[in-house]
């Protein structure tokens, strides 16, 4: 019990730091100590400009799409009872992906984040009516959605071949996934963090439905209720996490099996952990993605894969 | 926290079950009551595990009622149903990543605050946990992961988490599965320790060669023809109800002064 308490702090520091970094990185370098004077409003105009105006925002929609994508895959490794699920096998960052491609490839990029939730919407009630009118057997649900997943690659792809060459290169960009345009506001961090708590609420129940339906069932667990919650928090997670790095693979399904490596494995410390650890490989990826090659950019998505890739490889390998 | 399970009985009447459009059971009527330790034996396939959902509420008959403590299971409220009745079923489960203790502190998951499950952060030191984990012998492994166990030690796990719900009916669905001979007789003690000293009760899916039973062990048997059979076990023998269901005769054995029935 101390002990898990003792693991969410930890995570909650070195997430602060991976924060506080992310802020003194950047193409134009600032002194760390007028970086923090900016952040209270004091320093040069410019330097307040590029950090509170700039970084700050950028940081922060990455930390948010980071914790988010954990989130939506730990919920959904928990309902699925596979480690294999992350929000991409729901097909819903798939749905969005086509909505945002479609959008930006007719010339719309304004229409890029609405469009893109409707695709998420879309899959989502997609695979909905599928594994409820197929009994919704859980690897049903899974292969639905693989397959849902699928499709909408194919589709991508297909939106891409026939793309104009002008909106070519912003299509590529988003579907790399990338925090060019992640801006932040209150809005984003006062929703992760709502649906944080609104997941750590259920989870006593998380780690029941772990046991399987009938003996979840049985400790006084409303199965059905719960996987509808699940589905929806997920699926609420997973648009938001799009609609703000785009689709930024890899984190979803690996975040929460490493944080369950290090030995959380109550939801209770899981989800909070998961979160942090999960904004914090995205702020650090996109931070490295912006300072690597810099003045060039790179996609946070192709980072965090990067990284994350060989790493985890060598956590399997090591036993 | 409570130490003693609320006694409670369970009532099946006139019940009908079927799995797949095919009819398994029907007719069947089932009284367990504080106090009372009944065997269920039928030859596989024949609906023993979906009868026990059926009679834990997870699974709806095709006709007839359950009643625990008087009133349709249906209406009891999840969490106050959990605190009554407790239902083992086989292992479907092998997946959960934790440690032991907190494998089996999930049982007194109906006993949280204000018998909401979501309470995520209250999770004090628990002497049931603690008893349980002492009772099935898993003290030097509480801090093991539940997925690093043997077969057997993770049925006594499960076993512990059962008992530590302190529902006062029981219903076990081939609990001796995986279990050394030791850990079969503990297991056997502790249930008719629960259901003689607790006033608790229990239905346990077993095969005879697996528990042998006492001339008055009660007995029911799913039929051929679809009926439940119910009854003290030497009645049934006798009958010639358990060959007709079971395929098989069992013998009379003497053992230190004891009757006991065993497959011949």
């Amino acid at each position: 019990m101390r002990g898990e308490a003792a693991t969410t702090a930890v995570f909650a520091l070195g997430a602060l730091l991976c924060v506080v970094a992310a802020l003194l990185l950047g193409s134009v370098s600032i002194a760390p100590v007028d970086v923090v004077a900016s952040l209270f409003g004091g320093g040069g105009a410019l330097e307040r400009e590029i950090v509170r105006e700039l970084r700050l925002p950028r940081v922060l929609g990455g930390f948010c799409c980071g914790a988010l994508l954990a989130l939506a895959g730990t919920l959904l490794q928990a309902l699925l009872r596979n480690p294999l699920a992350d929000p991409y096998v729901l097909g819903v960052s798939g749905g969005a992906g086509v909505g945002a491609l479609a959008a930006l490839s007719s010339g719309a990029a304004a229409w890029a984040a609405p469009a893109a939730l409707s695709g998420a919407v879309a899959a989502l009630t997609l695979l909905a009516v599928v594994s409820v009118a197929g009994g919704g057997g859980l690897s049903r649900v899974l292969l639905a959605g693989v397959v849902i997943a699928t499709g909408c690659g194919a589709l991508s792809s297909l939106l891409l071949a026939l793309a104009p060459e002008p909106a070519l290169r912003g299509m590529v960009h988003w579907l790399l996934g990338d925090l060019e345009h992640a801006r932040a506001g209150g809005v984003a961090l006062v929703g992760a963090f709502g649906l944080l708590a609104a997941c750590i609420a259920l989870a006593r129940s998380l780690d029941a439905l772990a046991l399987g339906p009938s003996k979840a069932a049985s400790l006084g667990v409303g199965v059905i209720p719960m996987q509808v919650a699940v589905v929806a928090l997920s699926a609420t997670a997973t648009v938001g996490a799009v609609l703000l790095g785009g689709a930024i693979g890899f984190v979803g399904l690996v975040v929460p099996h490493l944080v369950r490596r290090i030995g959380a494995t109550r939801h209770a410390v899981l989800l909070p952990c998961a979160a942090l650890a999960g904004g914090a490989l995205v702020v650090l990826a996109d931070a490295a993605a912006r300072s690597v090659l810099a003045p060039q950019a790179l996609p946070a998505g192709v980072v965090t894969a990067l990284i994350g890739v060989p790493f985890t490889l060598w956590l399997l390998a090591k036993r | 926290m409570t130490a003693q399970p609320i006694a409670s009985d369970l009532r099946a009447v006139d019940l009908a079950i079927g799995r797949g459009g095919r009819a398994l059971l029907r007719q069947a009527n089932l009284h367990l009551q504080p106090g009372q330790l009944w065997l269920l034996c039928g030859p596989n396939g024949a609906g023993k595990s979906t009868l026990l959902e059926v009679l834990a509420g997870h699974r709806a008959p095709t006709a007839g009622e359950r009643l625990l403590a008087g009133r349709p299971i249906g209406e009891w409220p999840r969490v106050q149903r959990a605190r009554r009745l407790a239902l083992l079923p086989q292992d479907e489960a092998p997946g959960y990543e934790g440690r032991v203790r907190e494998f089996v502190a999930l049982g007194r998951l109906p006993w949280s605050p204000g018998g909401w499950p979501g309470a995520p952060w209250h999770d004090p030191p628990d002497a049931v946990v603690e008893q349980e984990l002492a009772a099935f012998g898993l003290e030097p492994m509480a801090d093991a992961r539940l997925g690093e166990l043997s077969g057997g030690l993770r049925q006594r796990a499960r076993l512990a988490q059962l008992f530590a719900q302190r529902a006062g009916v029981l219903l076990l669905d081939e609990p001796g599965t995986y279990l050394d001979l030791s850990s079969q007789a503990l297991l056997a003690r502790r249930l008719q320790a629960w259901c003689e000293g607790r006033a608790g009760t229990a239905l346990v899916v077993v095969h005879p060669s697996g528990w042998p039973m006492a001339p008055d062990q009660r007995l029911a048997l799913m039929m051929p023809e679809g009926g439940l059979a119910t009854g003290q076990a030497k009645a049934l023998v006798e009958s010639g109800q358990v060959e007709r269901a079971l395929g098989c005769r069992l013998g009379r054995f003497r053992h230190e002064g004891r009757e006991v029935w065993l497959p011949a």
